[in-house]
């Protein structure tokens, strides 16, 4: 961080100076909304203010009406990566369960490999766009309204197709463990 | 095999689905033809956009509103296969549009469309999530050392707020290009389109026809007609198309005034987890709604739109609405 900030030329120190002093507070704003802690929030802050120093010569050529919008963007994803990076949330239908630590618990220990690779199997058999409403709910976290937009459907349709697909890698889960 | 570890399992395994599809577009060389999208697309794709994953969000106006290149991009948003989630994401958007899996957006119209999603997600996150003070740590100003404003104590909120409402409203007549403004469109009465997202509202004017009493300069002749005694003026900001009046007292309560030509640009708030309700003031129609300790009032009153933030309450933010005039 502070080599950084010794390489960098007093015109370019001048600008995160300003830069800092107008927006931290808005900065620390967002963090604090997504992190709802003062210790992570104040370490997005500075994270963010380190992207920003990385990428000066790229933010002093955007026009002056782009350069916040392009630190903001830098600011909440900083932030959400943190609260990723933190929190583990697993989603179901029904509830949503978010832990406070990325360690596995006793019931993550036994996941099996092999279980695994079967609905990994079958998620990859499924038609193209019940594949994506899975990757979108279970690896990016979009809610079922999200998808509904996305899908350009309700979301209860989405919720119900969802819920569907769901119901039927289970029903083939079981099936498989019956054989076993 | 329980509910839980079902549900484990089979992020696991979606988790491990997604990488390959990424990994396997990483590497594609499937050419598409690119097609050029009409204006209702391209401000459907804004709001397709905006329900997007937040990291995508950011990916899209990286590369086609900043410009930035893919080593950049993975720095900013800490991700790999930068040209892999690109497809994977513009395949979605195609999707969303019903468009051919035979087909992709053209560049250009995805610029136009980020250029309309971008004020409104920063609308949304500026409303939000409030500018905060905090008294940073030691370990926080040694580490920024030569950042001078990082080692002094906070300054008051105000100066901040003034300055990210200039800001806010810089972005949004910068932006608001793509929507252009068509004056001969303008009516002395409009209604209004409410689109309501996961964490917040647009209200846009529609069917604005023109009419010669609407004007930047005469709407800088209004304000409220009463505003409670304990309050003075704290700020007072005139850009067209928009004025802006900041009211505080002694105990930090605060209201906002806003006026705003009627255009398609829409105006924001934060309406996450709450209800919005139809109101009248002085047989004008509007919305009003609550959050937070916040009370919200918009409505349209001789051919503008106004709105009133405040913390004192309905009764007085009722009151105050019911004041606004011109002072000609």
């Amino acid at each position: 961080m502070l080599i950084f900030l010794f390489v960098i030329s007093q015109d370019e120190c001048e600008f995160v100076e300003v830069l800092f002093a107008e927006y931290n507070k808005q900065f620390y704003g967002i963090a604090f909304q997504i992190l709802q802690n003062k210790e992570s929030a104040e370490e997005a802050v500075q994270e963010t203010f380190l992207k920003i120093i990385n990428h000066m010569q790229k933010i002093k050529k955007l026009p002056g009406a782009e350069q916040v919008p392009y630190c903001i963007v830098i600011a909440r994803n900083t932030s959400l990566n943190i609260l990723r990076a933190k929190k583990r949330i697993i989603y179901t239908d029904n509830l949503t369960f978010v832990t406070d630590d990325k360690s596995p618990g006793p019931e993550q220990e036994i996941l099996e490999m092999e279980d695994i690779e079967l609905l990994l199997k079958m998620v990859d058999t499924l038609p193209v766009n019940d594949k994506r409403l899975l990757q979108l709910r279970y690896v990016k976290r979009l809610s079922y309204k999200q998808i509904g937009t996305l899908f350009d459907i309700s979301e209860a349709t989405a919720k119900k197709r969802g819920q569907r697909i769901v119901e039927k890698l289970k029903r083939k889960c079981l099936e498989g463990e019956t054989r076993k | 095999m329980n509910d839980t570890v079902f549900y484990q399992t089979l992020e696991q395994a979606c988790k491990m689905s997604f990488e390959e599809t990424i990994r396997l577009n990483e590497t594609s060389v499937v050419s598409k033809d690119s097609i050029l999208l009409n204006s209702t697309q391209k401000n459907m794709l804004a709001q397709k956009i905006l329900a997007l994953p937040e990291e995508y969000i950011g990916l899209l106006f990286l590369k086609y509103i900043f410009h930035s290149d893919d080593a950049t991009i993975e720095n900013i948003l800490d991700i790999t296969n930068i040209k892999g989630h690109m497809v994977f994401v513009e395949e979605i958007l195609c999707g969303s549009l019903q468009l051919a899996d035979t087909v992709s957006i053209h560049q250009g119209s995805m610029e136009k469309a980020c250029k309309v999603a971008l004020p409104r997600y920063i609308g949304s996150v500026i409303n939000t999530a409030p500018p905060i003070s905090h008294m940073y740590s030691h370990r926080f100003r040694k580490a920024l050392k030569l950042i001078k404003s990082a080692q002094r104590k906070p300054r008051l909120f105000v100066t901040i707020a003034k300055r990210v409402a200039v800001f806010f409203m810089v972005i949004i007549i910068a932006f608001a290009t793509t929507l252009a403004v068509n004056a001969k469109l303008r009516e002395e009465f409009f209604r209004w389109l409410v689109n309501t997202f996961p964490q917040f509202s647009e209200f846009i004017a529609v069917d604005v026809v023109n009419t010669p009493n609407i004007s930047f300069d005469i709407l800088k002749t209004y304000s409220p007609g009463y505003i409670p005694e304990d309050f003075t003026e704290y700020d007072v900001l005139a850009i067209d198309p928009a004025i802006i009046y900041v009211y505080r007292n002694a105990q930090g309560q605060f209201i906002t005034f806003q006026g705003k030509l009627p255009d398609e640009t829409a105006m924001m708030f934060d309406t996450e987890d709450t209800e919005i309700e139809a109101i009248s003031i002085l047989g004008n129609s509007g919305y009003c709604w609550d959050r937070d300790g916040l009370y919200y009032l918009v409505w349209q009153q001789d051919g503008f739109e106004f709105s009133i933030v405040t913390d004192l309450g309905k009764d007085s933010a009722v009151q105050i609405a019911q004041s606004i005039r011109s002072g000609n």
